[in-house]
């Protein structure tokens, strides 16, 4: 255990999450007090992602694979992505950046649970060693964090419905909001259909089968639906805005549950049984 | 008309896409549920999506939104008749041996699958090899395979986990399933002579149990047990690739029971079994799958062509230059160095 404990990836994603922190609370303070935080905000996720990137690094180099395997190694490597995907939508495209005070919280989030668990290594199964795992996980981590941005953009529109918190009507309009909101969900249909695909031509190699309906085909199956549901339903009725800031957290819940929970209490062939 | 535009209404989209949702996870629940749990709202969507295709000008008048509509159908078809011409079935070969149809075990055949198809494979197993981790944690697999070529002659082709032999459209995928296999010589007193190999259970996985069972031509039962040296320990690298040193075989029939070494004889009432050596079988799964490729193109091209219309309409609808905000404050940037 104590060996365990010296794993030289933990200071690394402490200091991440601690850079994230940083950023939270620049985030809120600059829409408590009214200050120009933009800057502080974005050189926490910078500094936040190169110290996870450098925790990533470490843990490859001692564990002999990529962060593939087990929930602590999901975690840190989402951590990483979902960070690089709101760093980067952070910086190009302004308008987003409000999101940053739902987005953060939810990076904290996962950084308690992580913090939870053991960061114990295992063994790769001779079925992840194709680029197709690196393809299907690659677009699945851009379609969470791109699905993120717009929950943390619908989050900050519903919390400002709540009583207590009006300094958030200093935000640009809901309407505007919202249409970014529903762009990026499009832009993440897409890349969850890339992510199917691509997870389907893994599997016929892997597993002979490109589609088995396994646990986490289903949910992800079952997510990609939704999706497309939302997106239908905002066309064919007139869906008030918070009742779609509501479908798009429903979207991301299932897929986070799809991403986090599901893989980790099945045994599907995804989970690398050999 | 009337029929059709009522058949192409979104509002029927949402419940056929929760029917669907409902259906799938009905069928992942309880896998003997009936496919009409999945068909039925497939195929409601399906006219549904036909039905505006014909008359819905929104999706008409976007070529992008109609290609995306057009390849959703066309995964569908093509996966559904994919699942009525395909096959799952499993084999095991030892190795020397040729691929014989007639040994394949079914798991799945779909009624259009064309089954005299499978007479068509060619191919002889060659020696494989699987290495295991420590903690017997299988990686990768090499199995070589003999494949009659027509210009090349006779060629080896090295196949594993993720590359499988593709023959007759046929994918041979290696398995975690292989073993070792006693190479038998019956030498009747009527002068026939017959060579076969029985497949002990898959190894390491029941290294406690190599045991099986057979009858001879002359129809006596025998139970057959294969000696191996003693476990090793699995705690290091290890590799599954050729027979143990020693191996002796102990054939059992009724309060009989003879060991005997490699090369050895044993005489019975009308003729002679001989133990030749002990080889290793490897187990296949053989899918059959013949719009594959058609399917991975019909849906990459539908993503296209989604992501196409969608960056039209981004483009066609740009996001306000001068966007308004309830109340306009001098220095904050949320986080307000969106303000242009
Ligand atoms: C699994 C099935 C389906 C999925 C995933 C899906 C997905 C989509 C997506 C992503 C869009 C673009 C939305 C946007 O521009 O924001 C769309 C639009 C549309 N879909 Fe579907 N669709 C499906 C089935 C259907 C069916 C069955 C119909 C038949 C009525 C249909 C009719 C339309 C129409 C007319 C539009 C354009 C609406 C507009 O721009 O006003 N879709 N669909």
């Amino acid at each position: 255990m104590s060996s365990l404990l010296l794993a030289p990836e933990l200071p690394w994603l402490f200091g991440g999450l601690a850079g994230y922190c940083t950023g939270a609370l620049a985030a809120w303070h600059g829409i408590w007090r009214d200050r120009p935080v933009d800057r502080a905000v974005f050189a926490a996720l910078l500094v936040a992602v190169i110290l996870l990137a450098t925790a990533i690094t470490l843990r490859w180099m001692r564990a002999g694979y990529g962060p593939f395997l087990t929930l602590f190694e999901i975690l840190l490597s989402n951590l990483f992505s979902l960070g690089l995907v709101f760093l980067v939508v952070f910086w190009r495209v302004p308008l987003a950046r409000p999101g940053a005070l739902v987005v953060l919280p939810v990076f904290l989030l996962l950084g308690c649970w992580i913090a939870t668990l053991p960061p114990e290594t295992s063994q790769l199964p001779a079925t992840y060693d194709s680029v197709w795992l690196w393809v299907h996980v690659g677009v699945g981590k851009i379609f969470l964090g791109i699905c993120l941005a717009a929950v943390g953009l619908a989050g900050t529109l519903l919390l400002r419905r709540l009583p207590g918190f009006g300094n958030l009507h200093r935000l640009p309009d809901d309407e505007v909001l919202d249409v970014l909101v529903w762009r990026f969900m499009s832009i993440a249909f897409i890349f969850h259909s890339l992510m199917l695909i691509a997870g389907a031509v893994w599997a016929q190699d892997a597993w002979g089968h490109y589609w088995t309906w396994d646990p986490l085909e289903t949910w992800a199956f079952i997510t990609w639906l939704m999706l497309g549901l939302s997106l239908h339903a905002r066309l064919t009725f007139k869906v008030p805005l918070w009742g779609g800031w509501l479908m798009v957290f429903g979207v991301f819940i299932l897929a986070f549950l799809t991403f986090f929970g599901v893989p980790f209490s099945s045994l599907g062939p995804h989970k690398g049984i050999i | 008309m009337k029929i059709i535009c009522r058949l192409a209404s979104l509002r029927l989209t949402l419940p056929g896409l929760l029917a669907l949702a409902v259906g799938v996870l009905v069928s992942y629940r309880d896998v003997t549920a009936s496919t009409a749990w999945m068909a039925v709202p497939l195929l409601c969507l399906a006219v549904n999506l036909l039905a505006a295709l014909i008359v819905n000008t929104r999706i008409r008048s976007r070529p992008a939104l109609l290609v995306f509509h057009l390849c959703l159908l066309a995964v569908v078809l093509l996966a559904t008749y994919g699942h009525l011409s395909s096959l799952q079935a499993r084999v095991e070969i030892t190795e020397g041996q040729a691929f014989n149809a007639a040994d394949v075990e079914m798991v799945r055949e779909g009624p259009w699958h064309p089954r005299q198809r499978l007479d068509s494979v060619v191919f002889v197993q060659g020696p494989l090899r699987v290495d295991y981790a420590p903690g017997l944690k299988r990686q990768h697999t090499a199995s070589q395979l003999g494949i009659r070529d027509a210009v090349a002659g006779e060629v080896l082709t090295t196949i594993g986990d993720n590359t499988p032999h593709i023959q007759a459209g046929y994918r041979f995928y290696t398995t975690s399933n292989k073993g070792y296999s006693a190479i038998l010589t019956w030498l009747g007193s009527d002068g026939v002579r017959q060579t076969g190999a029985i497949n002990f259970p898959s190894y390491p996985a029941n290294d406690w149990n190599q045991t099986n069972q057979w009858t001879g031509p002359a129809g006596k039962h025998f139970r057959l047990e294969l000696d191996l040296p003693r476990p090793q320990s699995f705690d290091r690298h290890w590799a599954f690739d050729a027979t143990p040193a020693v191996a002796a075989l102990t054939i059992m029939a009724d309060d009989q029971r003879v060991r005997l070494e490699p090369g050895e004889v044993l005489q019975l009432e009308n003729g002679r079994l001989q133990f030749e050596e002990v080889r290793l079988w490897m187990g296949y799964r053989i899918t059959y799958e013949p719009l594959l490729p058609w399917l991975l193109f019909a849906a990459l091209v539908g993503v296209l062509a989604l992501a196409w219309h969608f960056l039209a309409s981004f483009n066609s609808l740009p996001l306000p230059e001068g966007y308004g905000h309830r109340e306009r404050k001098e220095n904050s940037d949320v986080i307000t160095a969106a303000r242009t």
